[in-house]
């Protein structure tokens, strides 16, 4: 037998618990070693030792205590049944605990609804927020197409008044926007640019109100794509060729020959001849549409030409009516040009949601005839507002 | 070894006659029970706990137990191997229990404050002790009763109930309830456990 196996026995050996093959080769074990027999030894003692100790009475009055803490112990029992009995107590507690815990909540939140009310939000405190566009006067319809004027002010100002910009324009310049501004300037110098008093302009076709709102910091600027659009009145076939489409800058000296028709003579009752054929562009109405570079923008739309359809009526009609489908639109009216020395409109220029460019376009159509080749679609990635500018064409 | 407290036959009838008045409504029946195994119960508290104030309320919960179960007892075993078991469970509960670990400490045994109160049963293997031999008598004792505590709460059991109160195998493993093959290895383990910090308090044998 291995020490480790004689070791695991002692406690049963002292207990006499082994049986006798056991206990025989456990002894004759421990007769041969003294490690395994010292081991028993002290095991022994131990048991000895722990069996010795002596057996502690119950203090007394341990009874009395017994009974005591039995009709205490009773006592709760009789309590704790009677409150949860099943029937008795038990349900009318559930519904006071029910009712108490739905008042609770009916208080809390009505206090909290009471805390709300009374306590003023942060901008009436005077919290710092995002400055509050200025309040203009901005039709219901337009007023979502409110964005800062920015470079688009300025745009319109070299192309109409670079020496007099009317007051209500805002006159914020972006960097970025110099470069295609200058371009403009060198339109707005030329002669064809109308110089119409701003009293006689203002007179006549005030500035629609334009919902101007001042950038606030959370306001992302939009996305402007400035378009030249043509309403051309029918006119000789002969001016197709001129291009008159503000993207496709026509000869200055063509322009200029043009450059003061008549517009009594210009605006005739071609209303009444009908739509030609597209691709007829008729006689700009005002030369320097042949000049006008393409506005700036940061994704350029495709040019858009005009149509030979006849307009109805003369060009203060047309106005009328682009301005109402403008407003139709959900468009706003940025800018009206007059005719140099005259009251006269030229042409118009109206902030159209980018959304609502394809219909737009569309029902210029009923207005007037649009010059071709004309996109009624933006490009990808046109969001926002997108600028309009309509030259009305007159019909040779 | 500690006095066995196995009752006879002649105890064990007697005890089912009490039994049966104490379900007829005879609360004194019961009474009798008590001070019958008050000493028993307590002792075994007193080993498995260590303290004497905690020994006391765990055997009083002992008895209020015993009073609530009486009607189920079904006398397939003796009433005291029943009344171990009531006590072990109880003692594992006092061991558990948070306020008991936080009043946990090595709590020597303390000499009766009073005579009767608590007072140990007289030893009759020294009938007339010195007054130096009472005091080593009970530092040895309370370094006993260190060591017992020093060990896990399932090793000290056997230990009690084997060593202590004489109980066999099959009574253990039945009260504790495991398999007498666990009871021998744990108890086994114990006493290696408790002869390794006893070791300094063995004397040579005569």
């Amino acid at each position: 037998m291995e020490c480790s196996r004689a070791s695991s026995l002692l406690s049963q050996y002292i207990d006499g618990d082994l049986s006798p093959e056991v206990r025989r080769m456990l002894d004759e074990h421990l007769a041969a070693c003294e490690r395994c027999s010292s081991e028993l030894r002290e095991i022994a003692r131990t048991v000895q030792t722990i069996g010795s100790l002596e057996r502690i009475a119950a203090p007394q009055g341990f009874l009395a205590r017994v009974h005591t803490r039995l009709d205490e112990s009773s006592r709760t029992r009789r309590l704790f049944r009677s409150l949860f009995s099943p029937i008795r107590v038990k349900l009318p507690l559930e519904a006071i605990g029910v009712v108490v815990a739905v008042l609770l909540v009916v208080f809390v939140h009505q206090g909290t609804v009471d805390m709300k009310e009374k306590t003023p939000g942060p901008h009436r405190t005077g919290a710092p927020a995002a400055p509050e566009p200025p309040h203009l006067e901005i039709p219901a319809d337009q007023a979502r197409t409110a964005v800062p004027t920015g470079p688009r002010s300025e745009d319109i100002l070299a192309l109409t008044d670079e020496a007099a910009p009317p007051p209500q324009r805002m006159k914020r310049m972006k960097t970025a926007e110099r470069a295609p501004r200058e371009d403009l300037r060198e339109d707005a110098s030329s002669p064809s640019v109308t110089n119409a008093p701003a009293g006689a302009r203002d007179k006549k076709h005030p500035p629609a109100p334009v919902a101007l709102a001042a950038p606030t910091a959370a306001a992302a600027p939009a996305t402007l794509v400035q378009l030249a659009l043509s309403i051309q009145i029918p006119s000789k076939p002969q001016e197709a060729a001129q291009g008159f489409s503000a993207a496709a800058p026509a000869p200055a000296q063509r322009g200029s020959a043009a450059s003061h028709p008549s517009a009594e003579d210009r605006i005739g009752s071609e209303a009444t001849r009908g739509a030609g054929p597209s691709g007829a562009p008729g006689r700009v109405f005002e030369p320097q549409q042949q000049q006008a570079k393409p506005l700036p923008r940061r994704s350029a739309p495709p040019p858009v030409s005009v149509t030979r359809r006849p307009i109805a009526g003369n060009p203060a009609e047309a106005i009328a009516r682009i301005e109402r489908w403008t407003a139709n639109t959900g468009g706003t009216v940025r800018e009206t040009e007059l005719l140099q020395g005259t009251s006269i409109p030229k042409s118009i220029t109206v902030e159209i949601p980018a959304s609502r460019y394809t219909a737009f376009v569309e029902g210029l159509q009923h207005i007037g005839s649009l010059r071709s080749p004309c996109s009624n679609s933006l490009p990808p990635g046109v969001e926002g507002v997108v600028l309009v500018r309509i030259t009305l064409l007159s019909p040779e | 070894m500690g006095g066995e407290t196995r009752t006879g036959y002649g105890e064990r009838e007697q005890e089912k006659a009490w039994i049966a008045d104490f379900l007829a409504g005879d609360r004194s029946a019961f009474d009798r029970l008590v001070l019958r195994y008050q000493d028993m119960v307590f002792n075994v508290c007193y080993r498995m706990l260590g303290d004497r104030e905690d020994a006391d309320d765990c055997s009083q919960d002992v008895f209020v137990k015993a009073y609530r179960s009486l009607k189920h007892f079904r006398f397939d075993s003796g009433f005291s191997t029943w009344l171990y078991s009531i006590t072990v469970n109880t003692c594992r509960n006092h061991l558990k229990s948070t306020a008991f670990r936080f009043r946990r400490k090595a709590v020597p045994i303390d000499p009766p404050k009073e005579a009767g109160e608590g007072s140990r049963v007289p030893d009759l293997t020294d009938p007339a002790p010195s007054a130096l031999a009472q005091i080593e008598r009970q530092e040895r004792e309370s370094l006993v009763q260190r060591a017992i505590d020093s060990l896990p709460h399932d090793f000290r059991e056997v230990v009690v109930l084997r060593d202590v109160e004489g109980l066999p195998y099959e009574d253990i493993a039945r009260i504790t309830g495991q398999n007498t093959g666990t009871v021998k290895s744990k108890l086994a383990r114990a006493r290696n456990r408790l002869r390794d910090a006893l070791k300094s308090l063995l004397s040579p044998p005569d």
